[in-house]
């Protein structure tokens, strides 16, 4: 949600405006690679805010599976991290804020104005029981399962959330009181009266790691996402086989059947002018992959098929796991998947060309379609800078001052960035960048405060 | 052995396909085409003959014709290489290859299809002129209004040596396309005359009188606009000679008949022409993005050829001498230059179309019954 539109809300009667407080750098966005830079500049000694929108730091890694080529299980390696960064003397956390304005003074010198949104729930109290959680009678959705399960209006973000405190979503919230009532802390946690912070931050320099959003499926029209249940997403697929599933099993959306005639539908979103996106998103092919290995895993009778243009499996044993795919009996067909039908018992028929047998002109059935969405900007970051500009490339992505020599920093010195706020890229190369801007940012106060 | 030409996509580009070497080759054309069907892929097959300059897959391919610019691989194309303008360009580029003498090729280039066209009308204006009959009398006029204008008798020849001359033209452009067409089947199953005839016969009802194929397209109103043209243009046709047969052969065809289908297909044709250069105009659908200016001139010369006729018909009843014969004299000139290019210019898709669909039908069922007489088109799939 929009900064500006919790400022149109009128739940809250004023904003509480906070004195200055000063930092050497500030993190956007807590994400795997906030979180590494956090980290490093910490451990060299600076004093760190990070600030993260959502309720919980964590980004999209948390979520995921396992990673590719490795298959390591993503939120056991995240998880540690995310503590890490709570509990570290160095850094401060601003969670559920959004940076408003940012001013630059001169060089080492920025201002910021950052916007925290009220969790009615008061965070030194609340010690993440979830008895709140469980009164409440509110059912919606849950962000976490990308729709796949639900969450209560009152709720702990996940299971190893950090920080693990309660949020009211006021959006669904019908002010029953269950939750107050229910609550165990004297006196109870949930506190409606919370009214949105500003926090006036004083830092040196700054680190974009603002991340990416995957693409709406639904501007696919002729894939039928949003209308046929049984076209779901990547991420979707990446919840189910998570060991945070949500069912503990795989199941499709339509009639909970166990499904046994997978597709998957690679670049759809990515390398598409129809949609704005030239680029490839470069992990959708490998996260397919990763997650058609985890499939013949948890469902050894399946078959699953890629409809691929190309297989882009560049990085350090990218290619061996892919072999290893096709070894395992995943087939992959040469052809973008021109549309989906539906059938009435809900299964589908995807339209291709077989490019490699002939371009023979093929329908085939599956009883669940997986998109394999692809990554996009998110744009938000590049709008709050006063009086200067944050170059972005066409699509959107924070545009390096140098791609080669100088990939992390950018167009307004003292600004660098760190991870998929750059542009698509893995879970190593977002950690690598993490710390590669940390220690430009170390690099970058020395010289300027050297020079007072 | 295939050589790799790669000076032919360049030609192509010109004629219309200016983007499709943007192509990375993934076949959602293909998959999307209403038209194209098992045996018959297409588009994605054709521009990678394109690109790679295999001319004779080209002009061998019954495909060209089997696609109908509906647009759709355009619309969805990832990287908007405008697959369907390549196929518009490859049957611009055929036409000029099928001609007899490749005479076509003159009417796909720009200046030298000014010059001829140029050429061609004085022609037709200095042999109208000089078979003009100025001094009529009053009563001539009235009698023999408006063919006191024009000897009537050198329309009538005029028309007949014409009618004879293009139809021997299209004949020989149509037999070298059929030649073309059986070099994708390798030995030509020959069939019987009466699955041949049987074929023309369901090809002529299905594929030019009512054009099913074209209802495959998702915008149904370009359908009503084609079959108006083309009906239209049929239309007027037979009206004509319902004329000449009253005229000369002493027919007995009530006047009120060439007069009612001479209005019913007039109106046809001018709505149909018309509903083609405002969608070329507005440029909205895919078709029109681009329009060569062999589309122009085609299309002109229906539309001038439809009012003009229209107008000749509602003059004379309205008693406009003068006019009716200044129109008469443009309406002669415009379907003069329309039928002796014809088989040389967009029009001759009218006949390499149902020849194509005809010969692919008959020689795929023949392959069907017997199984091996077909060879399996070469597969060039990277
Ligand atoms: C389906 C799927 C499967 C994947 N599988 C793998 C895999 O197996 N292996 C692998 O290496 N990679 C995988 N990835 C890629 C991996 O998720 C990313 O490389 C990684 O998460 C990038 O981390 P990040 O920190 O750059 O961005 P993110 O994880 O997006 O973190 C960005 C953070 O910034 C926050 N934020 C955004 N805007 C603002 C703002 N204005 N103010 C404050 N905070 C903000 C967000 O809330 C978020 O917490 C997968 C991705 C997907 C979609
Ligand atoms: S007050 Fe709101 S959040 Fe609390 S229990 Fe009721 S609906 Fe849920
Ligand atoms: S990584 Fe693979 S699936 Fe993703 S956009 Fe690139 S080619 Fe397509
Ligand atoms: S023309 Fe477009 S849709 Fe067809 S194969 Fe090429 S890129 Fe794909
Ligand atoms: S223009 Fe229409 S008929 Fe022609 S190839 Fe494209 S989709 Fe098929």
């Amino acid at each position: 949600m929009s900064v500006k539109s919790w400022y149109e809300r009128k739940y809250y009667g004023e904003i509480e405006d906070l004195p200055e407080e000063e930092y050497d750098v500030l993190v956007i966005g807590g994400g795997i690679a906030g979180i590494q830079a956090a980290l490093d500049l910490g451990d060299m000694g600076f004093k760190v805010v990070l600030v993260e929108k959502e309720p919980s730091i964590g980004g999209f890694m948390y979520k995921l599976s396992k990673t590719f080529p490795t298959m390591d299980c993503a939120s056991c390696i995240a998880t540690p991290r995310m503590a890490q960064v709570f509990h570290h003397p160095m850094i401060d956390l601003l969670i559920y804020s959004e940076v408003e304005e940012i001013e630059k003074k001169g060089e080492g010198d920025f201002r910021v104005k950052v916007l925290e949104k009220p969790r009615f729930v008061d965070s030194s109290r609340c010690t993440g029981c979830g008895q709140c959680e469980l009164a409440c009678p509110v059912i919606v959705p849950h962000e976490y399962d990308w729709g796949l399960a639900g969450r209560k209006a009152v709720y702990i973000p996940f299971d190893t959330a950090v920080p693990r405190i309660a949020v009211v979503d006021l959006d669904h919230c019908i002010y029953c009181g269950q939750c107050e009532r229910a609550c165990p802390t004297e006196p109870p946690s949930i506190d409606f009266t919370q009214v949105p912070k500003i926090h006036h931050l004083k830092v040196g320099a700054i680190i974009i790691a603002t991340g990416f959003h995957l693409f709406d499926a639904r501007l696919k029209e002729n894939y039928h996402f949003g209308e046929y249940p049984n076209v779901i997403h990547a991420m979707h697929m990446d919840r189910l086989l998570a060991p945070t599933r949500p069912y503990h099993a795989i199941l499709r959306p339509s009639d909970g059947k166990e499904p046994n005639n997978i597709a998957y539908i690679l670049c759809v979103g990515s390398r598409d002018k129809t949609v704005n996106n030239p680029n490839c998103s470069q992990i959708c092919c490998m996260y397919s992959i990763k997650q058609a290995q985890l499939i013949m895993g948890a469902l050894p009778l399946a078959d699953v098929t890629i409809y691929y243009i190309d297989i882009r499996a560049f990085g350090k044993a990218f290619e061996e796991f892919y072999q290893q795919a096709k070894d395992m009996g995943i087939m992959l067909v040469k052809g973008r998947v021109a549309k989906i039908e539906q059938k009435e018992n809900g299964d589908l028929i995807v339209w291709y060309e077989d490019i490699e047998n002939g371009g023979k002109l093929c329908k085939a059935e599956h009883d669940l379609v997986v998109l394999s969405v692809g990554l996009l900007p998110n744009k938000e970051i590049a709008n709050v800078f006063k009086g200067q500009k944050l170059e972005v490339d066409d699509v959107g992505w924070i545009k390096p001052v140098d791609e080669n020599a100088n990939p992390v920093e950018t167009s307004i010195r003292g600004v660098f960035a760190a991870g998929t706020a750059l542009g698509p890229k893995d879970i190593p190369d977002s950690v690598i960048e993490g710390g590669a801007a940390a220690m430009q940012c170390a690099a970058y106060l020395s010289e300027v405060r050297g020079r007072h | 052995m295939v050589r790799v030409d790669p000076s032919f996509v360049e030609r192509v580009k010109k004629l219309g396909a200016f983007d499709i070497t943007a192509c990375y080759n993934c076949g959602n054309c293909t998959a999307i085409c209403p038209l194209s069907s098992e045996g018959h892929e297409f588009p994605r097959k054709l521009i990678r003959y394109s690109i790679l300059g295999m001319e004779n897959k080209v002009i061998s391919a019954p495909e060209l014709w089997l696609c109908y610019y509906c647009g759709e691989c355009t619309d969805t194309c990832p990287r908007q290489a405008d697959p369907g303008g390549l196929m518009m360009a490859l049957r611009r580029y055929a036409i000029s290859k099928y001609s007899v003498g490749k005479i076509a090729r003159i009417f796909y280039d720009k200046v030298a299809a000014a010059f001829s066209w140029t050429i061609l009308s004085l022609i037709a204006l200095i042999g109208l002129v000089m078979f003009m009959n100025p001094n009529v009398s009053a009563s001539e006029m009235e009698q023999n209004f408006p063919f006191c204008f024009i000897g009537k008798e050198f329309i009538h020849d005029a028309g007949l040596v014409l009618g004879v001359i293009v139809v021997a033209l299209a004949l020989v452009n149509l037999y070298i396309m059929y030649r073309s067409i059986s070099l994708g089947y390798s030995r030509r199953a020959k069939g019987s005359v009466g699955l041949w005839v049987k074929n023309l016969v369901l090809t002529l009802i299905r594929e030019v009188a009512a054009q099913l194929k074209y209802t495959k397209c998702e915008n149904k109103l370009r359908y009503i606009g084609h079959m108006s043209l083309f009906w239209g243009f049929v239309g007027l046709f037979i009206a004509t000679i319902t004329g000449f047969l009253r005229d000369y052969y002493d027919i007995m065809i009530p006047p009120e008949v060439s007069l009612g289908l001479g209005v019913i297909f007039g109106i046809l044709l001018i709505y149909g022409s018309l509903y083609y250069m405002v969608g070329r105009f507005s440029k909205k659908e895919a078709y029109a993005k681009y329009s060569h200016h062999t589309d122009w001139v085609f299309l002109w010369l229906l539309f001038l050829t439809g009012i003009t006729g229209f107008l000749i018909t509602i003059f004379r009843f309205m008693g406009y001498p003068f006019l009716t014969y200044v129109l008469l004299l443009v309406h002669l000139v415009v379907v003069f230059d329309l039928l002796i290019t014809a088989p040389f210019t967009k029009f001759s898709h009218a006949i390499y179309r149902p020849l194509a669909i005809w010969l692919s039908d008959t020689m795929d069922q023949l392959a069907r019954e017997a199984p091996g007489e077909k060879e399996a088109v070469a597969e060039v799939s990277q």
